[in-house]
C-alpha cells in the first residue's frame, strides 16, 4: 500500500520506530531471544575473558599431526553460522554424525589427501596470542576431541 | 508563552521538518540505488541462501516472519521466493507497475533475508536495509525516473516538490538512527556498562574474531594486519575507537535535529564502519555501501 495522507505518513513512521526500538525490552531480559529484523544488537556486547573457547574441524594426518579443515566442509551460510552450527553440534552430542560426514566428503571430493581421520574438536585460545603470533601461528593452548573419524579408504584407525 | 504552547510549537516544528516538500527526483534516486544494492547483494548469494536451505533441519530457527515454521521449507521453495525476489527488485528498481511491485519488493525481501538468518546465526547488517526497504514500499518513489513515470502526465521528471516525496527520506533516517541508538544501548546494558568505552573490550573482541577466522578459515587468514599491530603499539587508540563508537551510536538521533549534523553524522557511520571492515574484517555490507545514509545529505526544501 503507497501512503497517501500526512496522516498515514507520521502513523506508519511512529509505528516503525516504536517497532525498532521496542526490542530493547530484551535487554533488560535474563535470556532474551533475537529476531529479524527488529533485533536488540547483542553483538560484540558479551563480556570477554583471557582466553576463548571454538570448535572447528581438524584434519588428522598418517603421522598424529593435525591440520585445521575450513568449516564450509561441516555447514553452510557464512562463517559464523558454520561456526554457530558446529558448536550446537558439539553441545547436543552430534559431533560423531559431523566428523563423518566431514569425512566422507574429504574422500567424495579428494581433497587434503594426506588427512587420514576428520575430528571435531574445541580449542581454548589465548587471546593475546591473536596480537603476539602470525594467524598461521596460532595455535590452542587446550584442546578436546569431541569426535573423530576415518577418512573412508585412507587407511587410518 | 503559556505552558501549554511548548509541545504545540514542537509538534508544529516536527511536522515542519517531516513534511518539507522534496523533489520526487530525490526519492527517486535513492530507490534506484537500494534496489540496484540489494539485487547485487542477493544475486551474489543465490548459492549461500540455496545450500542454506538445504542445510540440516536440525539447525533451523526460525525467527521474525518465518516463526511459526515448525521445519525448514523445501529447497525448491526458496530458490522460487528469491528468484521471486530478484523479479520484484528489478521491477520496483526501474519503478514499473511500482503501485504493486513496491510493496510487494519490500515484503519479499523481508522474507528472503528473515528465511537465510533462520539458519543459527542472526545477520545484524540486513536489518537496515530491510527497513529501508520497507519504507520505499510505502512511499511514491517511482514517481519519477521510472517506466511508471514515463507513461505518467507529468513525465519522466515527476509531480512538483511534496510532502509525499520528503517525508520516506526523514523516515529511513529516523529508522537509521534508532537502529544505532539500540545497539549502543545494548552495550549499556551489556555486563561491563560503561566500561565498555574503554577499549578493552572492543580490542578482546577483535582477537576473538581473528581467532575465529584461524580455527574456521584457515586458509583465508591471509597475512598478519599490520593496522592492528599500530593500534595495539598505542593502546589509547582502542579506547578512543570503542569511545567514538559508542558515542556515534548513542547520539545517533541527533542526526535528526540539523541537517547539518546529519551529515557529518552519517560520514561518520559510514567511517565507523570502514574501521570495522579494516580492524575485524568484519563486512557489514549494506552500510559499507554508503545507501544507508544517502537520505541524509538530500537538502530539504522548506
Amino acid at each position: 500500500m503507497i501512503i497517501e495522507t500526512p496522516r498515514q505518513a507520521a502513523t506508519a513512521t511512529a509505528v516503525g520506530l516504536v517497532a525498532v526500538l521496542a526490542p530493547m525490552i530484551n535487554l533488560w531480559r535474563a535470556s532474551p531471544r533475537d529476531s529479524f529484523p527488529l533485533s536488540h544488537y547483542p553483538m560484540f556486547s558479551a563480556r570477554r575473558g583471557a582466553h576463548v573457547e571454538v570448535s572447528y574441524l581438524c584434519g588428522v594426518r598418517a603421522d598424529g599431526s593435525r591440520q585445521r579443515l575450513d568449516s564450509r566442509l561441516a555447514a553452510d551460510g557464512g562463517m559464523n553460522q558454520e561456526r554457530k552450527q558446529i558448536a550446537r553440534a558439539v553441545r547436543r552430542g552430534r559431533s560423531d554424525r559431523l566428523a563423518r560426514r566431514v569425512a566422507r566428503r574429504l574422500d567424495g571430493r579428494s581433497l587434503h589427501g594426506d588427512v587420514v581421520a576428520v575430528e571435531i574438536v574445541t580449542g581454548t585460545f589465548r587471546i593475546e596470542d591473536h596480537f603476539e603470533r602470525p594467524p598461521g601461528a596460532i595455535e590452542p593452548v587446550d584442546i578436546i576431541v569431541a569426535a573423530r573419524h576415518a577418512v573412508p579408504k585412507r587407511g587410518a584407525s | 508563552m503559556t505552558t501549554a504552547s511548548i509541545p504545540t510549537r514542537l509538534a508544529q516544528h516536527l511536522a515542519r521538518w517531516f513534511f518539507a516538500p522534496q523533489s520526487p527526483k530525490i526519492l527517486a534516486a535513492w530507490r534506484i540505488t537500494t534496489n540496484a544494492w540489494t539485487l547485487y547483494y542477493l544475486a551474489k548469494r543465490w548459492k549461500l541462501i540455496g545450500r542454506t536451505a538445504s542445510g540440516d533441519p536440525r539447525n533451523f530457527r526460525p525467527i521474525g516472519l518465518a516463526r511459526p515454521l515448525r521445519r525448514p521449507l523445501p529447497p525448491k521453495a526458496i530458490e522460487a521466493t528469491t528468484t521471486l525476489n530478484y523479479a520484484t527488485t528489478t521491477l520496483a528498481g526501474l519503478g514499473a507497475w511500482y503501485r504493486v511491485t513496491g510493496p510487494l519488493n519490500s515484503l519479499i525481501t523481508l522474507w528472503t533475508l528473515t528465511y537465510r538468518n533462520s539458519w543459527s546465526m542472526v545477520f545484524h547488517n540486513d536489518n537496515t536495509a530491510v527497513l529501508h526497504h520497507a519504507v520505499l514500499g510505502a512511499s511514491p518513489a517511482a514517481d519519477a525516473w521510472s517506466l511508471d513515470a514515463i507513461r505518467s502526465p507529468h513525465g519522466v521528471t515527476g509531480p512538483e516538490p511534496s510532502w509525499r516525496h520528503g517525508w520516506p527520506l526523514h523516515a529511513a533516517n529516523a529508522l537509521t538512527a534508532a537502529t544505532y541508538f539500540v545497539s549502543g544501548v545494548a552495550k549499556l546494558r551489556g555486563p561491563l556498562g560503561w566500561r565498555w568505552a574503554n577499549g578493552e573490550h572492543l580490542r578482546s573482541q577483535v582477537a576473538v574474531d581473528g581467532i575465529r577466522k584461524t580455527a574456521l578459515r584457515p586458509h583465508d587468514t591471509g597475512p598478519p594486519r599490520p593496522l592492528i599491530a599500530l593500534l595495539d603499539r598505542h593502546r589509547w587508540s582502542w579506547t578512543a575507537f570503542a569511545t567514538g563508537s559508542l558515542a556515534l551510536e548513542l547520539l545517533a538521533p541527533l542526526a535528526l535535529v540539523d541537517r547539518r549534523i546529519g551529515r557529518l553524522w552519517s560520514i561518520s557511520a559510514w567511517s565507523m564502519h570502514i574501521g570495522i571492515k579494516a580492524v575485524m574484517n568484519i563486512t557489514f555490507r549494506y552500510h559499507l555501501s554508503a545507501n544507508p545514509y544517502l537520505p541524509f545529505l538530500a537538502r530539504t526544501r522548506t
